[in-house]
């Protein structure tokens, strides 16, 4: 602002002529073609689209069939051996803490 | 409803090219306020059109206008943004990027129809007046910047600021105050 006419229309700013500066003034430009870019944005879209929509179908609570497909393909779900595995193995495993609980309390009786 | 939001909410491209069209000036004028540089506010611009896209089934034009829509995206992306810059304490990167770049060159473009004097004068307001907003915290940057957009009601800018109508008015007048200070201020150093 080295130039002095500069001095009296900014140091005495009324309202309006903020409101007119304001109103008018634009700082940036719209880029050429940039409507093209969004849209090219959008188009370069479906495999993020499809990829969240697999982890949405995963994260919230399914109704229709599709979607329980899509739960079961996606998330590792228990097979019957697997079940199984857990029964013979729990099984026994239980008894011989129950019968290690009795000889403990057996061996406690005696003494 | 408008003809125009089914079509998108439909997924019809075209319309929804017709209201990039429609919304970049303004989107741009707002970023501009903010005192985002030019390469930033593009990138927010463009991310503001791609999210209201991704978005565009959970619209409801029964409690938003289009415009409410779109700008309350883009707020919260230029404020994420200066936040971001201030908390790499690029602000006066950000500054720099801005006032090396074209508001000048463009001004003098803008004002063909003026005398040379003239031009550099209107150039030098509008250099002086970046300069001050530049000096508003981001929220009243936003606020000012929402306030002088054609065609947005003091409700409308409430609601994308999420502040009621009377706060608005109020803050307003504070901001107005606090610019025109500052730009008198900038006259009297210099």
């Amino acid at each position: 602002m080295s130039n002095k006419h500069h001095h009296p229309s900014i140091h005495s700013v009324s309202d309006d002529a903020l409101d007119t500066l304001l109103s008018g003034v634009d700082f940036l430009e719209v880029p050429q073609q940039f409507t093209n870019k969004v849209m090219q944005g959008i188009d370069e879209l479906p495999d993020r689209a499809a990829a969240s929509n697999t982890l949405n179908t995963i994260a919230i609570s399914t109704s229709s069939d599709d979607a329980n497909t899509s739960v079961n393909t996606a998330l590792p779900t228990s097979e019957w051996w697997q079940w199984a595995v857990l029964i013979g193995g729990g099984i026994p495993a239980f008894l011989q803490i129950l019968a290690f609980i009795f000889s403990a309390w057996n061996v406690a009786s005696l003494g | 409803m408008d003809k125009q939001t089914i079509s998108i909410q439909q997924g019809d491209k075209t319309a929804f090219a017709a209201l990039v069209g429609r919304f970049q000036k303004p989107l741009f004028s707002y970023l501009g306020k903010m005192t985002l540089p030019q390469a930033i506010a593009e990138e927010i611009a463009q991310e503001t059109f791609i999210r209201a896209w991704q978005a565009k089934a959970t619209f409801d034009p029964k409690k938003a206008s289009v415009s409410t829509w779109l700008f309350t995206i883009a707020r919260r992306l230029a404020l994420n943004e200066l936040d971001r810059a201030s908390r790499r304490s690029e602000v006066s990167s950000l500054t720099s990027a801005v006032l090396e770049s074209d508001p000048i060159v463009k001004e003098y473009e803008d004002h063909q129809h003026l005398s040379p004097q003239e031009a550099l004068q209107q150039s030098e307001l509008k250099q002086a007046l970046w300069q001050a907003l530049t000096t508003l915290p981001p929220h009243d940057r936003s606020l000012l910047a929402l306030a002088y957009l054609k065609d947005l009601e003091l409700a409308a800018i409430a609601e994308i600021e999420g502040i009621p109508v009377g706060t608005v008015k109020s803050r307003l007048h504070r901001i107005r105050q606090q610019l025109k200070s500052t730009l008198s201020g900038e006259s009297i150093h210099e």
